[in-house]
């Protein structure tokens, strides 16, 4: 056994006795920090999504009148004259932005192309069913992950195999291909869940079930690793050596430590599941904004799906602003500690 | 020194006398790990008993089974593990065959274990307080308020300021010593009979870890009984009333701790205690599988170093006023060295000391100019060497070579060990291919490696090969300076003997002068010519080593020696400085 | 570690204990799943570069007196609304398939790799610019990017190909980022710039190779995932158009029969499954495999 004394650290060597005092500067500066930094993002995300429609390859106003009309033909200047006003396509495509981001401010995401309804109103109808629904999701996901972990990691070779086998299984399977499966055994062939449609609480079971699968794997690999790696840590064997019992261990020291990889990647997967409850929603027929976008996205109806990617972005971001917190609540030593 | 350190001892010789109290008692402990096929036994039938009040201290290198000898004790070798004895029995109690609830027990309650550094074996997300009553609560003792009262109480007790405060701190929020001190009192905290002490100073400073042997004896004094895992034999000849010497999972010597240390029976012992570098090992080997290498040249510039004054030499490094300044994680800047001025002479040794926060990698970092100084300037051979554009510096830089405390780290995983050395070389003087190969033969030979070596990955060597290597490339540019930072730092002590014993050898053959950083005392007044004390970035005392270390002028220096656990000395082998 | 003692009494394991362990031993010396893993991916190989060898039928011959039949001896796979064989169909999609997804992991590595070299190599600035710029792309979930690609561009396999490797490059971005940093970070650059090397020399020969090593595990991993979601948007009816017999191109043909022919959704999507859990194992075995050569 040997001592591993002052490894080359030059900067972080003095003892960390901070003031209680600087520590709440530090987290209210790191708040404000996050808050700037998410609405950086958020804007970013805006002229992205703006500039990939600029750059759409033809006339947008020809595309329009295609969409109305239902043929592709070429449009004369007099046709897309009105179309061009009404749409402002003749601004510059600077005051264009400008009007894009001003619009934004204020929860305007444009017209829709083919319903001509505000963008904004055609999302808050639809968006209900598809929040519930990766909500319920993301918990599900988490409780399959957790138990999991607890019962299966460094529990003897065979145990932990299947754990980890059903982890790596679970991760790789497409949301379509899980969900036609659950619905072909347990809605059609068993009859337990409505085929179609159902919006009360057994019509969510199966499409929760379908987005939770994988990314419970995915959390699960993630917690797993973790949690591995935390049981042999010194002081699980401190822990063990004051008489605490196993389940203890894992449950009040081990899985406290473990999570953390795993909440840093929550916000993130709940944009995911946002994505993933498109699939979920098209295969079981259920109402939400997957149905809206799948039929805006065939029949290119640009403000509708930037406006829907615009949403789940603003979504992804106020997710990761709560994960922050969440994290700061699991894991009190301040992160910007020794950086 | 020695005579005080004896009368500090309470006189034990007729201990164990009385076996039949024994407090534990283990007869033939044997265990091993992986299935029946794979098996692998790291204790091989240890047998030992201990009376109550006393310490008995397990002492071996990596790999010698002591510390998996102390957990069977508490029943925590870990899954896959098989542990067999003719007898185990705590206080009367048989151990063997205990299932988990029955373990769970008498974990904590009867008795306590104390890892190395608190900082990985207190959960960091939770603060010491509660860790320290989790023990009271798992063993149902007190309500929610009295266990929140004896956790102050404890903390009080081991010596902690403030209490109140320090228990709702986490680890990572406690100095050192305060967290090492939590851990104890954690252990302590159910008043067991028996404490297992695993290297519970290991990654102290020497300061910190002379507070904690005392607070340790003081437990000890309060009637308990220890057991101490450790690798260093000075930490266990403070306080050891036995000791047990374990090498491949035997005791090989068990006796007396005053008997053994002073008069070791066999050979590994005594191996062991000469390989420990101090004051006295100065000049001499420390290692038998070192012996002397057969061509001891009287080169001019070796003579130079060892004992002589340090005017003679010209200097290789001249560093003024050295001061560099980094920015904290609260926007402060911290100096973390301070105005460090100092000369190496051509072959010889300086010596930096200091604990860890002290400023001497940094120091170390400048003169090898990875690091600009924001002041004072450094010359590498009368020339200009801090401050120039590093394209100026580069080819220059063979004049300075550095070998690192962590060896693998510092070896790109992909390269043979022939590789990193043909890299190292000059190719205007090493042009041809055979040229090349020849070098890195020479230099395997010059720091004892076999050309077998030469094909493989530093990851398929051991440590004392890895270090060796290390030092190989050091030479290979045929520098005027190595820089060796820490470099026996995570060694065993054998290793370590045989590793600075080729360094002396080095700088009798070449002339190589070596600026040594180190936090082991013993290790900088073994082989330096003169010293430099730093605490806090500051030079704190600086001038030959013989001078620094047994007339030491500053109080800092002063407390610093005070601290350091010494070896008693077999009056045997005292040793007569021999002049080179 | 765990608090089980198995046996404290002289005598060892415990027999039946013993006889598990050996069985489980002798399980894992097969690997099995590494094996099938092989085997299945020597399979989809052969279908892609020459589908004729495993099948006889053509994939787009119409019979309209066996539509939508089971899976029988006759029709492994089952058949679709036009009697076309299944198995056929599924065996000649395979190579339009796998051009779609090493297309997209091809794109998405050469992004990840250019942004993380240069984010890692390059200063404070650089290296913040391409962090906010990853950071934006992650807010779109891989899907919706696709989907808007979709919406702008039109559907096609070069839209897919874009869509799916533009949305899944910054993760990877970030791990080669990751890489570089701390292979820059490490000793034996740092012992290499002591010695005097240049630079560019030590981004050629230690930075570079150390950094690159555990990327083909993720261009392993990467294949599959990106096979999965380029299907996922032919599922939505995104992909390349029908009659090619692209595997996502079935599941999207398939849907609108879920119910009266499972077969036709579930058999692309296994041969899916099975291709992306293939490339996972072989993927992850070789992880072990460096990981371990690295510890040794």
């Amino acid at each position: 056994m040997t001592g591993t004394v002052d490894i080359r650290v030059s900067t972080a060597d003095a003892v960390p006795s901070r003031a209680s005092r600087r520590s709440v500067t530090g987290t209210a500066r790191r708040i404000l920090f996050r808050l700037a930094n998410a609405v950086g993002v958020l804007w970013a995300a805006a002229t992205v999504t703006f500039f990939i429609q600029a750059v759409l390859p033809g006339d947008r106003a020809t595309l329009i009148l295609n969409q109305e009309t239902g043929r592709a033909v070429k449009r004369t200047a007099a046709e897309v004259a009105p179309i061009n006003r009404r749409f402002g396509f003749d601004d510059s495509l600077f005051a264009q932005y400008l009007h894009y981001i001003g619009g934004l401010t204020h929860g305007d995401l444009g017209t829709s192309y083919q319903l001509k309804q505000p963008v904004t109103t055609l999302i808050a109808d639809q968006v209900g069913p598809t929040l519930l629904l990766t909500v319920t999701a993301l918990v599900l996901a988490w409780a399959i992950a957790l138990v999991l972990t607890i019962a299966t990691a460094k529990r003897g070779r065979i145990r932990s195999a299947l754990g980890s086998g059903f982890e790596v299984v679970a991760a790789g399977l497409p949301q379509y291909w899980l969900g036609v499966i659950l619905l072909v055994v347990f809605a059609i062939n068993l009859g337990w869940f409505p085929v179609e449609g159902g919006t009360g609480l057994s019509g969510l079971v199966l499409p929760a079930l379908t987005l939770a699968i994988p990314l419970a794997g995915f959390l699960g690999q993630v917690t797993r690793d973790e949690f591995e790696k935390v049981l042999d840590q010194p002081f699980i064997t401190s822990a063990r050596a004051r008489g605490m019992s196993d389940l203890d261990v894992r449950t009040k020291h081990a899985l406290r430590h473990a999570v953390l990889p795993a909440i840093t990647l929550s916000g993130w997967a709940l944009g995911a599941l946002f994505s993933g409850a498109v699939v979920a929603e098209l295969v079981f027929a259920r109402p939400g904004l997957g149905q809206v976008l799948v039929g805006a996205a065939s029949a290119r109806d640009i403000p509708l799906v930037s406006g829907v990617v615009m949403l789940v972005a603003g979504v992804y971001v106020v997710a990761n602003l709560l994960v922050d917190l969440a994290y700061g609540i699991v894991d009190p030593r301040l992160k910007d500690g020794a950086s | 020194m020695t005579v005080e350190l004896a009368a500090r001892r309470p006189h034990t010789s007729d201990a164990g006398a009385d076996s039949h109290g024994d407090l534990l008692r283990v007869e033939n402990l044997r265990v091993g790990f992986g299935p029946p096929k794979a098996h692998r036994e790291v204790v091989k039938g240890v047998s030992f008993t201990l009376a109550p009040g006393r310490c008995l201290a397990i002492v071996g290198e990596s790999g010698s089974g002591k510390s998996v000898t102390a957990r069977t004790l508490v029943g925590l070798t870990g899954r896959g593990s098989v542990v067999q004895a003719d007898r185990l029995e705590l206080d009367g109690r048989d151990l063997l065959g205990f299932g988990d609830r029955q373990w769970r027990a008498i974990r904590g309650k009867d008795v306590g274990f104390i890892l190395q550094d608190a900082l990985v074996s207190l959960d960091q997300l939770r603060p010491v307080g509660k860790e320290i009553a989790e023990g009271l609560k798992l063993h149902g003792a007190g309500t929610r308020e009295e266990r929140a009262e004896k956790v102050i109480d404890l903390l009080r007790q081991v010596g902690v300021p403030e209490p109140e405060l320090r228990a709702r701190q986490r680890p990572d929020e406690l100095s050192g010593g305060l967290r090492q001190r939590a851990l104890i009192a954690a252990a302590l905290a159910l008043d067991p009979k028996l404490v297992i002490a695993d290297e519970p100073t290991t990654a102290l400073d020497v300061t910190v870890q002379a507070q904690i042997l005392d607070l340790l004896e003081a437990t000890k004094a309060r009637g308990k009984t220890l057991i101490l895992i450790s690798h260093d034999l000075a930490v266990v000849s403070r306080m050891a009333d036995e000791v047990a010497v374990m090498r491949d999972g035997e005791i090989v010597e068990r006796g007396d701790a005053r008997a053994v240390l002073r008069n070791p029976q066999h050979a590994y012992t005594q191996a062991l205690l000469d390989a420990v570098p101090s004051a006295h090992s100065r000049g001499q080997r420390l290692s038998p599988a070192s012996p002397p290498r057969v061509q001891v040249s009287a080169a001019p510039t070796a003579s130079a170093g060892r004992g002589a004054g340090p005017e003679i030499a010209p200097p290789v490094i001249q560093a003024e006023g050295l001061t560099k300044r980094y920015r904290g994680p609260d926007g402060l800047d911290r100096t973390v060295v301070d105005d460090v001025s100092f000369v190496l002479g051509a072959g010889e040794t300086l010596g930096v000391v200091g604990e860890s926060g002290s400023g001497k990698t940094t120091t170390a970092r400048i003169a090898l100019a990875l690091v600009e100084p924001d002041g004072g300037q450094v010359r590498l051979n009368g020339e200009a060497w801090s401050g120039l554009p590093e394209r100026q510096r580069r080819a220059r830089r063979r004049q300075i070579t550095v070998i690192y405390q962590d060896p693998l780290s510092s070896f790109d995983p992909r390269w043979s060990v022939e590789r990193v050395l043909r890299d190292t070389l000059d190719p205007a003087a090493y042009g041809s291919d055979a040229a090349r190969r020849q070098r890195v033969t020479e230099l395997l030979e010059l720091v004892g490696l076999q050309d077998e070596h030469r094909g493989r990955r530093p990851l398929q060597l051991s440590g004392g090969q890895r270090q060796r290597v290390a030092i190989a490339r050091a030479l290979g540019p045929d520098p005027s300076v190595i820089v060796c930072d820490e470099p026996v730092s995570a060694l065993d002590v054998s290793i370590q003997a045989q590793v600075l014993d080729l360094l002396v050898d080095l700088q009798d053959e070449l002339g190589v002068s070596y600026l040594f950083i180190s936090h082991d005392l013993g290790v900088i007044h073994h082989i330096s010519d003169r010293v430099l004390v730093l605490n806090e970035g500051r030079v704190v005392e600086h001038g030959d080593a013989d001078d620094v270390f047994y007339r030491p002028q500053e109080p800092y220096t002063q407390r610093l020696l005070a601290a350091v656990p010494l070896l008693e000395r077999r009056a045997a082998t005292d040793p007569i400085r021999s002049a080179r | 570690m765990s608090t089980v003692q198995p046996a404290l009494s002289p005598g060892g394991l415990p027999g039946s204990r013993a006889v598990a362990a050996v069985a489980w031993e002798r399980l894992r010396a097969l690997r099995p799943g590494l094996t099938l893993a092989a085997l299945a991916l020597l399979f989809i190989l052969v279908a892609a570069i020459a589908p004729s060898l495993l099948t006889s039928r053509s994939p787009t011959s119409i019979d309209l007196g066996a539509t939508l039949q089971a899976p029988s001896a006759h029709h492994i796979f089952g058949t679709d609304q036009a009697g076309r064989d299944l198995y056929a169909r599924v065996i000649h999609g395979t190579r339009q398939s796998l051009l779609i997804g090493l297309g997209a992991t091809a794109l998405s590595m050469s992004v990840a790799i250019s942004l993380g070299f240069l984010a890692g190599l390059s200063g404070r600035f650089v290296d913040g610019a391409i962090n906010r710029l990853l950071e934006v792309v992650f807010a779109f979930p891989v899907l919706l990017l696709a989907l808007l690609f979709v919406t702008v561009f039109g559907a096609s396999a070069t839209t897919q190909i874009v869509a799916v490797g533009i949305g899944t490059a910054p993760g990877y971005a970030r791990m080669v980022r990751g890489q570089v940093l701390a292979v820059r970070g490490s000793g034996y650059v740092e012992a290499a710039s002591a010695l005097g090397h240049s630079y560019p020399r030590i981004i050629r020969r230690h930075i570079f190779p150390n950094a690159m090593r555990p990327l083909v595990v993720v261009v392993t991993l990467g294949l599959g995932q990106s096979i999965v979601w380029a299907s996922s948007l032919a599922f939505l009816g995104l992909g390349v158009a029908p009659p090619a017999p692209e595997w996502g191109a079935l599941l999207d043909a398939g849907r609108g029969y879920v119910t009266k022919a499972w077969w036709l959704e579930v058999v692309p999507g296994l041969t899916i499954v099975a291709f992306a859990l293939a490339v996972t194992t072989l993927g992850r075995y070789a992880q072990q495999r460096l990981e371990g050569a690295n510890q040794r």
